[in-house]
């Protein structure tokens, strides 16, 4: 049922602005209208601005390690299902924040963080340092021993292409050694050279164009030997340093929760301000309209009187253009629907409520397209499992509880065309599919006819609704009594009917068509005109129609590819003794599960692009607008 | 006799390689865009950009399906290999290149609409819902081959 809320007013006093805000975003039970654009910047909102960043920042870098901490098959497969909220008593929210410091967190993590991205630019610094002295341990010379001296001169480097360097060397002279300092994998070698102090010229020119760099040059061995010993403590210690940083973070991620709980609080300070921004103000008072459902105003008003007594509620007339939002409100039963509602978007006010007309629809579809018992039974077992294990309020399961219809729905369907698992039982089947395929077309061929023509009943309930009964009566049941008349003309051979009256029928109900609907023009020319191109309209309705066959076509996809799998893994099983029966198993199971997901994905969107563009047009306008009300919208919090 | 089946073959292999082919270019377009969003904002990805990212893949599923009935039709699993001749296997190549073709192209564009899917998943991701029918939109094209493909092989007659 769609119901249109409500405009009310309400004025109260400013300084007691703090808690009515609060039991209005508690109650959800307004949809505040802007009544002015935010402008002014206001301190406190700013600095509830950066308490979120800086809350944020403490979630996102805890986060990262939160993610690599152990958890148990069960909790994992419950995060799959069900988002992970935290889970609290309205009384428990104080609590949890007063005795919260979480500056000091914050502070932590900065501080932990920039530890972090020191030690572990050190660690690299000194990983390099290691190498490069440990290639130098293995020079076969003690260093010490050589200095330059007067006559000999020393290089020390890299050179790339040292072979073809040292053929070069030695045209120019002989006086010279070369040791090549073995290097770890991956790197270019690196050579000591000595040469006489005579070759300078020649051998710094040489060095020049072979590009080679020159590296520092070690004192002596024992130097080296103690800084690697330098190097290996220090990383002793940075590893201890790692230690201690982790036993702090499991400190740190103690308060993780807490975190959590209060970011939600900000950002819920943070839409109260807001909503004291978006109203009129004197100096004393606050004004705020908004939208509510009339049934639920004496619950607000008495609330109100709770917690204070200046306060006044009205009553007022939405402007003439005014954009009034939609409650959509089913039973029970048909709420899952509403999930697909959402996708569509909201109807106007004006308009009936789809989702009771919807419903049948869309299950019976779903069914159809999977259409396997096996698979039904499965997933009616899972999506109820799920419904029960998942501590939801029930309208955020709205996916499950579809999905346990529709499983009930492909398991009769499943029986009708007796088919388990991909396995079909020509003694057990009411309809073969595989053989019937002309018979399966036709039957979703009329299927589509009936939806399509109940959509045009439900455009002239909704029309009638608004007053206006003489275009029901005159565009509507002409074109109802046309397509029947043209499905009698299309069956008129399997129902035995006499072919004259049959054309008479469907002439009668071509020329009532083209009648009424020359009433659309005032022009006396014109009318025969406008009346026979609105015949062209049962193009649209048979193109509908035909547009139903995707069931027959998914359905079958469903039965063949279970058949596949079957078929595999008998092939399998065949070929391979013993291994065979287990890798058969593995096929079965596998290839059911995928089949059976893909099939749900298929048949659960085309079923809803039925509802979406044959179906819901014929009678909906949409582009209306949600009720929405000020609420706490958590990222992390539930209340129970 | 000989020419025939390898006819029919080719038209199984082709329905299944065009099919395939063209999922596998769709779901790429797709998941690609997936994982641009992965890396940015993983939480917003969920099931959603899982289905959009899957939706391109039906269209190999079809081929493969074509595929299997035809090679069932001329008995190339059970053994008994029938005879397929006087035009058969011409008829029924054709049946699996019309679905083949069509399976290519819309697994492709569907691909381009999901990859644009995962954009308003970015973006705006309460009306991702409406993208998943946009894709839906394409594929009925690929569903009408499939159905009017298991039509003919089912209707053209082999001894």
């Amino acid at each position: 049922m769609l119901k249109t809320p409500i405009k009310i007013g309400l004025v109260f006093l400013k300084r007691e602005k703090e808690k009515i805000l609060d039991l209005l975003q508690k109650k959800e039970i307004i949809h505040l209208i802007e009544l002015k654009k935010i402008t002014t910047i206001r301190e406190e909102l700013v600095d509830l601005q950066t308490k979120i960043a800086q809350v944020k920042f403490a979630l996102d870098f805890l986060g990262q390690f939160q993610t690599k901490t152990k958890k148990t098959l069960k909790e994992r497969i419950y995060q799959m299902f069900s988002p992970s909220f935290i889970y609290l008593k309205e009384e428990q929210l104080r609590e949890k924040i007063e005795n919260f410091d979480f500056q000091e967190i914050v502070q932590k993590c900065e501080n932990f963080q920039s530890k972090l991205t020191e030690l572990e630019k050190e660690e690299k610094e000194l990983k390099n340092q290691q190498q490069f002295y440990q290639e130098w341990v293995q020079f076969p010379y003690a260093l010490e021993n050589l200095k330059e001296i007067k006559k000999v001169k020393t290089f020390c480097g890299l050179i790339n292409n040292l072979s073809e360097f040292e053929k070069e060397l030695k045209k120019k002279t002989n006086l010279y050694e070369l040791k090549i300092i073995p290097s770890l994998k991956g790197q270019a070698p690196k050579v000591f050279l000595l040469y006489h102090f005579s070759q300078e010229k020649n051998v710094k020119e040489l060095l020049a164009k072979f590009e080679a760099k020159e590296i520092k040059k070690i004192e002596s061995s024992l130097q080296i030997k103690k800084r690697l010993r330098e190097i290996e403590e220090r990383l002793k210690e940075i590893a201890r340093e790692y230690e201690n940083l982790s036993n702090e973070l499991k400190g740190l991620l103690n308060s993780f929760d807490n975190l959590k709980i209060l970011y939600d609080y900000f950002t819920w300070s943070q839409k109260k301000i807001e909503a004291e921004l978006k109203s009129l103000q004197t100096e004393k008072l606050i004004f705020l309209s908004g939208w509510i459902d009339g049934s639920r105003l004496e619950e607000l008003k008495s609330n109100l009187e709770k917690i204070t007594k200046y306060f006044e509620i009205f009553q007022m007339q939405p402007h003439k253009n005014e954009k009034i939002p939609v409650i959509i409100e089913n039973k029970r039963i048909i709420q899952p629907f509403e999930m697909i509602m959402k996708i569509y978007g909201a109807p106007k006010p004006n308009e009936i409520d789809p989702l009771p007309w919807l419903a049948p629809f869309f299950i019976f579809f779903f069914g159809f397209c999977v259409g396997d018992a096996g698979y039904g039974l499965i997933l009616t077992i899972l999506s109820f499992i799920l419904i029960k294990l998942i501590k939801l309020p029930a309208r955020e399961k709205n996916l499950y509880y579809l999905l346990f219809y529709g499983g009930m729905a492909t398991f009769l369907m499943g029986i009708i065309f007796g088919s388990w698992f991909g396995i079909t039982t020509p003694k057990m089947q009411l309809l073969d599919p595989i053989k019937n395929p002309l018979l399966m077309l036709t039957l979703a061929f009329l299927l589509g006819m009936i939806q399509l023509i109940f959509g045009i009943f439900l455009r002239m309930y909704s029309k009638i609704k608004n007053k206006m009964v003489k275009e029901a009566l005159l565009e509507d049941l002409p074109w109802i009594y046309f397509i029947v008349t043209i499905l009698l003309f299309g069956a008129k051979n399997f129902l035995n009917l006499p072919t004259k009256i049959v054309n008479f029928l469907i002439l009668s109900g071509a020329l009532l068509v083209i009648i009424t609907h020359s009433k659309k023009t005032k022009n006396i020319i014109l009318k025969p005109f406008v009346g026979t191109i609105s015949l062209y309209g049962v193009m649209s309705y048979l193109s509908d129609a035909l547009s139903y066959s995707r069931l027959v076509a998914l359905g079958l996809s469903t039965t063949v590819v279970g058949y596949v799998v079957n078929l595999t893994a008998l092939v399998i099983k065949d070929i391979l003794p013993l291994v065979g029966i287990v890798l058969a198993g593995v096929v079965l199971v596998f290839g059911h599960i995928f089949n059976m997901v893909i099939s749900s994905l298929g048949a659960f969107v085309h079923s809803m692009r039925l509802q979406f563009v044959e179906f819901l047009p014929k009678f909906l306008e949409g582009g209306g607008s949600w009720f929405k009300p000020f609420a706490r919208e958590s990222k992390y919090v539930k209340f129970i | 006799m000989l020419m025939g089946i390898v006819l029919v073959v080719l038209g199984a292999v082709l329905a299944v390689l065009l099919g395939g082919s063209g999922s596998i270019i769709g779901i790429q377009r797709a998941a690609q865009a997936g994982a641009a969003l992965l890396s940015e904002e993983p939480e917003k990805f969920g099931g959603q950009g899982l289905v959009l990212s899957a939706l391109p893949g039906t269209q190999g599923i079809y081929g493969f399906l074509v595929g299997i009935m035809v090679l069932q039709k001329i008995g190339l699993l059970t053994g008994a290999i029938k005879e397929v001749s006087n035009g058969a296997d011409w008829q029924l190549f054709f049946a699996c290149v019309s679905a083949g073709l069509l399976f290519l192209f819309s697994a492709i564009k569907q691909g381009t609409i999901c990859a644009a899917g995962v954009q308003v998943l970015a973006k705006k991701p309460s009306e991702v819902g409406k993208s998943i029918i946009l894709a839906a939109l394409v594929e009925t094209y690929a569903v009408l081959g499939l159905l009017i493909s298991v039509l003919l092989i089912n209707g053209i007659p082999v001894k």
